[in-house]
């Protein structure tokens, strides 16, 4: 292979014009452009027989499977991400809550030290009337109406219950108004439901 | 129907769209991977592995460049990476089975098959795009991310090889 325009020509350095005009006079560049033109045709001439149509099928099938998952993944997604804001919110209320109690909630008064005298004095004195009452108090099976004592009792533990938390809460802080206040509330509703008791027995 | 149009459907999900593309691309796409790989399960394997990444990747196609170049570069990356984990290229043995080579023509073009895998990967590659493939040199250059004048030299000394072995091998035009 001696002459070169064929090589020019393929790298671009002489126009397509310039290789045509070549090509007119020259044998060996005619040889080399047959001969890669059946080569070409040759390589592009591909026999073998393909299947576009059972490939599509394939291909559709797995696009589809995908874009299933994906949809699934992200209703997995969606439904985490409304679990997590729920809980965010939740977290959120939950703090704020503890803010407004701890430190924005107006606190209870504080009872001076004559003052919480005073109301000891008045639960004692309750607590005297409870007991003195609580002597005369019979539960018994053959004493009147079994539902009416039922109930008397009922009410009863559900105030000494009461009573129970306040007292727990007066230990931790004795100055506190609010509970006085439910405490001396409680005993009152003890000793007036016992007053009741006693008088229903008495005139069954 | 314009290309854009068609590709805006698909990244909008709609199946019958990519279906457009893959009917305008499955032949120069399955015949590139079939001169590049050698047979044809191969080649439809890699063509179907193609259109599957271009499924999940379309939604980022930017147009930064034609989609038939992205649509090329993903098939011969894929091409590549399938002649990489084969040891040794398909048997000729299981090659003279198929249709190719029966017929007229069957020795010239089962010369041409052995001289395209004797030809380093780039020449093979460049000849291969320009030829099956009927890309342009230029798009040729973007898919394989090399200069145009890379490519024109390439193809020519591609075309050179395939001359001089089938010479060699007694071929008369």
């Amino acid at each position: 292979m001696n002459c070169r325009f064929y090589e020019k020509f393929s790298l671009g350095k002489i126009t397509k014009k310039e290789f045509e005009q070549h090509l007119k006079h020259c044998t060996e560049c005619q040889r080399m452009v047959k001969q890669d033109e059946k080569i070409e045709s040759l390589v592009r001439d591909i026999k073998t027989v393909f299947h576009p149509d059972k490939l599509w099928n394939n291909i559709e099938s797995s696009v589809i499977t995908e874009q299933g998952i994906s949809k699934s993944n992200s209703n997995v997604y969606r439904m985490t991400f409304k679990i997590m804001r729920a809980a965010a919110v939740l977290i959120i209320i939950l703090l704020a809550g503890v803010i407004i109690k701890d430190y924005l909630a107006p606190q209870p008064p504080l009872l001076s030290d004559n003052r919480i005298k005073q109301y000891i004095n008045e639960e004692n004195t309750c607590i005297q009337t409870i007991e003195d009452l609580e002597k005369n108090v019979q539960f018994s099976l053959n004493n009147g109406n079994i539902d009416q004592q039922l109930r008397y009792k009922e009410y009863l533990e559900t105030v000494n219950s009461q009573i129970k938390e306040y007292y727990q809460a007066l230990d931790k802080n004795p100055a506190n108004t609010h509970i006085r206040n439910y405490l001396i509330q409680a005993l009152k509703d003890k000793k007036q439901v016992l007053k009741e008791f006693v008088r229903v027995q008495r005139n069954s | 129907m314009k290309e854009k149009d068609i590709i805006e459907r698909c990244q909008a999900g709609e199946i019958e769209a990519f279906k457009i593309l893959y009917d305008r691309y499955n032949r120069p796409l399955l015949h590139t991977a079939y001169r590049m790989l050698g047979n044809t399960h191969d080649a439809e394997d890699a063509v179907q592995t193609a259109f599957l990444k271009v499924h999940k990747s379309i939604k980022g196609f930017k147009y930064k460049s034609k989609f038939s170049t992205y649509l090329f570069r993903i098939l011969i990356n894929i091409c590549i990476d399938m002649n990489k984990k084969k040891s040794t290229y398909s048997s000729m043995e299981t090659i003279k089975d198929s249709a190719e080579f029966n017929g007229p023509d069957y020795a010239v073009r089962l010369e041409i098959d052995k001289a395209l895998r004797k030809l380093p990967s780039k020449q093979r590659e460049c000849f291969l795009l320009f030829t099956v493939g009927d890309r342009k040199q230029k798009e040729i250059a973007e898919i394989l991310d090399i200069s145009v004048g890379g490519v024109k030299s390439n193809i020519f000394q591609a075309k050179v090889k395939l001359r001089a072995y089938l010479n060699e091998y007694k071929y008369k035009d």
